[in-house]
């Protein structure tokens, strides 16, 4: 299912893996929108196109007032099918809806009030159903703090929504796109803050298929996203021994990815565990990173899964989002799921997790992206997530 | 134990503890407690107010907080809220809330939030106390940096920048401790030469480079245990450690001949000097006294020629005082109107009659009579009051002489300039609007510059002279025979009459040597095309003798005694003499 239209409200989602940038834009962006203008779309490709091209195709059919955002990502997925080389279009178009931008540059170091800017687009949008999507730089730091800013502005009453841009996990540089019909720039250390609004409800969903493994540790020493101890040991060789890994391991990026995407730290929260994915470690200081925030004096848990878990999650966070439609009928939906899950599940568990979410949201057409970190916040305050997989539908 | 609210707590306690401020501490509290317990809405209420709001506009929850006990909140766009909330701190109380929908909080978490409430009034106090603590200590630094300027200030009151020499207050510290022993100490005072030419002439930043070389020389010329000090504009000290007069004027004159030799300052040679006055004092000596008295030698040594050592004997003193008096009654003789002119009139020899008349001034100086410019005139030249005086003399002459030219339109005025006028800059300017007032044409008036005058600095005269000239008024070079003419200059100042020096003609009966070089000058005169005028006649010989050497005009008793103005008209009526 690549298109939906409900009254004149429509939602489409188109995919390509031509290595050709315009032809891949082209065809992604001929499915999504077939012919219609839209009010939004939305591109999340792979690092490696020449995107000024891609939009060349993407651009060409945008009406003069359509908004175009989008980031680089790990992985796409759209159209019905998930690529880690490709490109994903989503747009939605049609009577009541409205969507405004803006965008924070230059964030690093001032994370806070990148968020407080991101938000500020909120106020030009006045329908009934509101929510502030947000596409953030992966690499900037701890991203909570994003949120955290933008929570002050948006307030309980609005959800918040979104992902971190992506790199294939090498971390080197990530990348954000704004613009329109006229020019698409293309940005990194942003935020782009895309207020969505709807005279019909929006939903969200939020899951991880994640649980408990053996005796909780505390954070005896850690500064932002490094964690130098737990439980006054270094981080490191408590790590290494939990997992029952040589450190030679770290001599195979592929090989620890693989034993640590599997094996998250949890951090105790009321409603659950928040998740923190380890990264890497440093054999020097032996400490290990993860992207996001792990406060000293947490007490946090190594966390488990299995392949069937973790792709059930993907499901259950559509369904999730569809259950706060308030009944109504779908008409699409973006999905933010977490890279790390992707490397835990395997590509045959990439094919499962897309026919759970298809199945979860039979004939509502769906696309996205693979995170470097996963923003959602519908109750609460808090809006962070990691190893997570984040639905926002549409009615 | 493993219950996750308590482990919030300490994550809690850190991030409120690390806050420097009051509002940021409250923030984050708020915004913490909220994400704890996930609560949509976090505030912190004072006084009742809403002070910070998460999740809400403050504004909103203002009006929104329910005023009894109740424990639900109502927002627009949100379900129905279960308010938590628990009270920290004394005065004032604060209250920390949280607001949550679905589950009401339980009891560890209504204990959670009480225990995050106290940590937030424990971390606000210990705020207060370390702004308060900072406060202070900003108070400090700021009353320490303050004496440190202060001292600073002193330390730069008791040196000169310039020179890095004790200022007159530590110079006068140091000797009054000197004076304290039995030894005797001698002070100079020396006095630059030239130096205020150097600094009009090649600029202040010029002047101020070469007092830095001077003050260098007279260190040079000093033992370690000797104080040099800079006590005013280009005035200098020093204190000389157990020394009395006679060992105290050689030094003198070691700095005398050091500054003597030429600085180059601005890329160039400058010459000046230095006048020295020697004192010497020993125990009980006064210090200031002391200095005064180095201060009245160097006067002295100053009047007798630049370049003198004087020691300092207490006569001088009677001087000094006699000169400030006189000083004094000078500032006040012009308001009081105590001076008056006298006209002593130029008599053409070869007619004997009155051609012009020269003004020459008095002072009726209360309890000393009259007293002849010699008397006052150096002093007013010394302290510049001889600006406003020669300004006075022209303009009251001036008009006196357009008033005589209604009956006697040949008349002409000569007046006397002093040297300080000439290089006044304005001077020009001054005279011609003076004689404008008075209705007197330029060419009427002849301007008498004396040759020790004209001759000091030949350059800026002939630019001054010139300026004057232009205007149309004759000059005169005044006593002339008494300085040492360059007879170059003379040929290009641009005078219009020589007037030969009563010195010359002192006898009574001139010698065939006295005439000789009278009539050289003469011809001197007539070669470069300049009338003479001969001072001093007093006799008929010396009358005779002139006339018949070619000399244009003469003054002197003989011929006219200088007369009232009332008795001016009265000379022009016929022939003085015979």
């Amino acid at each position: 299912m690549d298109r939906v239209d409900l009254d004149g409200r429509w939602f489409g989602s188109g995919h390509s893996t031509l290595t050709d940038p315009a032809a891949a834009g082209a065809e992604a962006a001929a499915a999504a929108l077939d012919g219609r203008t839209p009010v939004v779309v939305f591109v999340f490709c792979s690092v490696g196109y020449h995107v000024p091209e891609l939009f060349d195709g993407i651009r060409a059919r945008a009406g003069a007032d359509t908004v175009i955002v989008g980031c680089s990502t790990s992985g796409q997925l759209g159209g019905g099918a998930v690529s880690r080389d490709g490109v994903s279009v989503t747009a939605w178009g049609g009577a009541g809806f409205a969507v405004r931008t803006h965008v924070s540059r230059n964030v690093s170091g001032r994370l806070r009030d990148a968020g407080v800017e991101a938000a500020s687009c909120l106020g030009a949008v006045d329908q009934p159903h509101r929510a502030l999507l947000m596409l953030c730089d992966g690499l900037t730091g701890n991203q909570h703090e994003i949120v955290r800013g933008a929570f002050s502005v948006a307030g309980a009453a609005v959800p918040l929504v979104g992902g971190c841009a992506g790199d294939h996990l090498t971390y080197v540089r990530t990348y954000q796109f704004h613009g329109g019909r006229d020019g698409v720039e293309i940005l990194s250390d942003a935020v782009v803050g895309v207020a969505v609004g709807s005279d019909a409800p929006l939903g969200v969903g939020i899951a991880h298929g994640w649980r408990k493994q053996g005796d909780a540790m505390i954070v005896t020493s850690s500064r932002e996203g490094r964690v130098y101890e737990l439980d006054g040991e270094p981080a490191l060789d408590v790590f290494l021994r939990r997992l029952g890994v040589d450190e030679s391991i770290l001599d195979d990026d592929e090989a620890f990815r693989h034993a640590a995407f599997l094996h998250p730290l949890g951090l105790s929260r009321r409603s659950g565990e928040d998740i923190r994915v380890i990264h890497d470690g440093d054999r020097d200081d032996r400490s290990v990173f993860c992207l996001a925030d792990v406060p000293q004096g947490a007490l946090v848990w190594l966390m488990e899964s299995d392949p069937g878990s973790l792709t059930d999650a993907a499901g259950q966070s559509g369904a999730q989002a569809l259950q706060t439609l308030d009944g109504g009928p779908a008409l699409g939906a973006l999905v933010f799921d977490c890279a790390a899950r992707r490397v835990a599940i395997g590509e045959d568990g990439v094919g499962s997790e897309n026919d759970g979410i298809a199945k979860a949201m039979p004939d509502v057409p769906f696309g996205g992206f693979y995170t470097t970190g996963e923003i959602a916040r519908v109750r609460g305050a808090l809006g962070m997530h990691h190893f997570t997989v984040v639905t926002l539908a549409l009615s | 134990m493993n219950h996750w609210s308590t482990h919030q707590l300490t994550e809690f306690f850190a991030a409120v503890c690390e806050s420097q401020d009051e509002r940021g501490a409250i923030t984050l509290a708020v915004e913490r407690a909220a994400e704890v317990l996930e609560a949509e809405v976090g505030a912190v209420l004072r006084g009742d107010r809403v002070e910070v709001a998460r999740g809400v506009d403050r504004d909103l929850l203002d009006v929104a907080l329910p005023a009894g006990p109740q424990a639900v909140l109502s927002l627009p766009g949100l379900d129905d809220l279960n308010i938590g909330s628990a009270r920290f701190g004394t005065e004032p109380r604060g209250l920390l809330m949280v607001a949550r929908a679905g589950d009401p909080l339980d009891p560890e978490e209504r204990q959670l939030l009480q225990a995050m409430a106290q940590t937030l009034g424990l971390a606000l106090s210990n705020i207060a106390l370390l702004t308060a603590e900072r406060r202070l200590r900003a108070e400090r630094e700021r009353e320490s940096a303050e004496r440190l300027a202060l001292v600073q200030s002193l330390r730069e009151a008791r040196h000169d920048s310039l020179t890095g020499l004790p200022t007159r207050v530590l110079f006068l510290e140091i000797l009054a401790e000197k004076l304290h022993t039995t030894a005797p100490t001698g002070v100079l005072f020396i006095d630059l030469d030239r130096f205020k030419a150097v600094n009009d002439s090649l600029g202040h930043r010029a002047g101020d480079d070469l007092l830095g070389h001077v003050a260098a020389r007279i260190r040079d010329c000093l033992r370690p245990v000797d104080t040099g000090a800079r006590i005013g504009g280009d005035e200098f000290a020093v204190l000389l450690d157990d020394t009395g007069a006679e060992n105290a004027v050689p030094v003198a004159w070691r700095i005398i001949e050091s500054l003597r030799r030429p600085f180059r300052i601005a890329g160039r040679d400058v010459f000046i000097g230095a006048s020295i006055g020697i004192a010497t004092g020993t125990s009980g000596f006064d210090a200031d006294d002391l200095l005064g008295n180095a201060d009245v030698a160097m006067y002295r040594a100053k009047k007798d020629g630049p370049g003198k050592v004087v020691v300092f004997e207490p006569a001088m003193h009677a001087e000094a005082l006699a000169r400030l008096t006189l000083t004094a009654d000078l500032r006040h003789a012009l308001a009081a109107d105590q001076f008056r002119l006298l006209y002593q009139p130029l008599i053409r020899l070869d007619s004997g009659r009155a051609t012009g008349v020269e003004a020459l001034i008095r002072w009726s100086r209360p309890g000393s009579g009259f007293l002849p410019p010699a008397g006052f005139l150096p002093l007013a030249e010394e302290n510049g009051m001889i600006a406003d005086i020669g300004r006075w003399v022209l303009r009251t002459a001036g008009a006196q002489a357009a008033r005589w030219r209604r009956t006697i339109p040949e008349l002409t005025l000569n007046v006397n300039v002093s040297g300080r006028e000439l290089v006044d800059p304005g001077f020009a300017a001054d005279v011609e609007r003076t004689l404008a007032d008075c209705g007197l044409p330029a060419a009427a008036v002849t301007l008498e510059l004396t040759e020790s005058v004209l001759m000091s600095d030949p350059r800026t005269a002939v630019a001054s002279l010139t300026d004057l000239r232009d205007l149309g008024v004759g000059l005169a070079i005044d006593d002339f025979g008494t300085g040492y003419s360059s007879l170059s200059y003379l040929q290009r100042l641009p005078v219009d009459e020589l007037k030969i020096d009563r010195a010359f003609i002192s006898r009574a009966e001139p010698t065939t040597a006295d005439l000789a070089v009278i009539r050289t000058v003469v011809e001197l005169a007539r070669a470069l095309k300049l009338r003479t005028v001969v001072e001093g006649v007093e006799t008929a010989a010396q009358h005779l003798a002139m006339r018949e050497l070619g000399c244009d005009y003469g003054q002197g008793y003989h011929l006219c005694r200088p007369i009232e103005p009332e008795s001016v008209p009265a000379a022009f009526a016929g022939p003085l003499t015979d």
